[in-house]
């Protein structure tokens, strides 16, 4: 199925390109979405990787690799967004504390780990999303952000240490301010 | 893929983050987004109407001035006419009678500007130069005047003091060859300097009257 999907992107057949575009497209999103952390530069982000995807359809030599090589691309594209944004930074509103009451646990729960996640290097985002989400192996991750595979295993070592490290802190905090507010 | 108990939680955390990620309704086209394209419009159009706004509220010459203050060394620049020199110099400027032929200036190393250049009595060609240093010359330019001596510095010309050189024509090898036939008058704060030809080529009788002939003219 994949394989006649393939042979007729590679002829940038519009069918076979519609069909990559809504089998892709909400992945790429998710991915790029935690990279980026933007609503709106995250579909600017998606657009783009698909229409680099397309123009470089006719280069595609494996077959089996077109989901990684989706995510190299929207890595690159995501970086490229962020080398170019690096400057202003915005922060949403409803991060601050203050804003934190009116919202259910499942969304404060979301928005503690994206807070997390955006406050990890770009490169120790995309192993433990790649790793964790979509579950790449750390040779098939050395293929996406084109590092040494050990470099790849040293990478997402620190960023479970980072990670765990900064949900423990934020953890602390947390229920800090709740005492505080009792 | 077997997760340790601590990768484990990590797994689930981030699953749970990412396969909550709301995905909106992309409405993707293989060509650049509307959004895009918009931002760079506004942009270009904001840009344009801040150049057309400031185009027109400030004089053409003054974004010319400011450019030449910012980019160009200002003792260098060139003059467009004496009332522009008049209105910018500090101090008391001599402006001689004569007839205009060219405006130029020293060069950026110079500490002051040749203002103009006029021929006095149809024979001898006279350059008025501003000094913006605090000493006179040639202490502040020795390279351009290197070799001058002193004519007199004991002379009053319209009520001022006066200092007169005298430059040297000097060649290759550093040899005088003989006394410049151009008469370089100096505007340096109040003072009046005038380099000129001395010997036989012009003198002093000649300077003063040269001297005479000018004008001073308070900004």
């Amino acid at each position: 199925m994949q394989e006649r999907l393939i042979s007729r992107l590679q002829k940038q057949e519009d069918i076979a390109v519609t069909t990559l575009v809504e089998e892709y497209s909400p992945a790429l999103y998710r991915y790029i979405y935690c990279l980026v952390q933007d609503a709106e530069a995250t579909a600017d982000c998606v657009q783009e990787t698909l229409l680099k995807a397309y123009i470089a359809l006719p280069r595609l030599s494996d077959e089996s690799q077109v989901a990684s090589w989706l995510f190299t691309i929207a890595t690159n594209v995501a970086k490229n967004y962020l080398r170019r944004h690096r400057i202003i930074r915005w922060v949403r509103l409803d991060w601050l504390p203050i804003y934190r009451q009116s919202h259910e646990p499942e969304v404060l729960q979301q928005e503690f780990v994206g807070q997390i996640l955006a406050q990890l290097p770009l490169d120790d985002r995309v192993c433990l999303v790649l790793h964790y989400w979509r579950g790449l192996s750390c040779r098939e991750i050395s293929m996406v952000i084109r590092k040494r595979e050990t470099a790849v295993r040293k990478l997402l070592e620190r960023a479970r240490k980072r990670f765990r490290a900064l949900c423990e802190y934020h953890y602390n905090n947390s229920d800090k301010e709740a005492d505080d507010a009792l | 893929m077997r997760y340790s108990q601590h990768d484990q939680e990590i797994k689930e955390t981030i699953t749970s983050y990412v396969q909550n990620i709301r995905v909106p309704e992309l409405n993707l086209r293989l060509q650049p987004t509307r959004g895009r394209v918009l931002k760079r419009v506004t942009s270009w159009a904001a840009l344009a109407i801040v150049v057309f706004i400031a185009a027109a509220f400030i004089p053409a010459d003054d974004v010319w001035s400011f450019y030449q203050q910012v980019f160009v060394n200002e003792r260098s620049q060139r003059v467009a006419s004496m009332d522009h020199v008049l209105q910018r110099a500090p101090f008391q400027v001599w402006a001689p009678e004569g007839e205009l032929i060219e405006l130029q200036d020293l060069g950026a190393d110079a500490t002051y500007s040749v203002l103009s250049k006029y021929i006095w009595k149809e024979t001898r060609e006279i350059v008025v130069m501003q000094n913006a240093g605090t000493s006179i010359p040639p202490a502040t330019h020795t390279a351009f005047w290197e070799g001058a001596r002193i004519l007199d510095d004991n002379v009053i010309i319209q009520g001022q003091r006066a200092v007169m050189y005298e430059t040297p024509v000097i060649d290759e090898k550093g040899a005088v060859l003989g006394w410049s036939r151009k008469l370089y008058v100096i505007l340096n704060g109040t003072a009046l300097v005038i380099f000129g030809s001395g010997g036989s080529e012009l003198s002093q009788k000649e300077l003063i009257e040269i001297g005479e002939s000018l004008r001073p003219v308070t900004p």
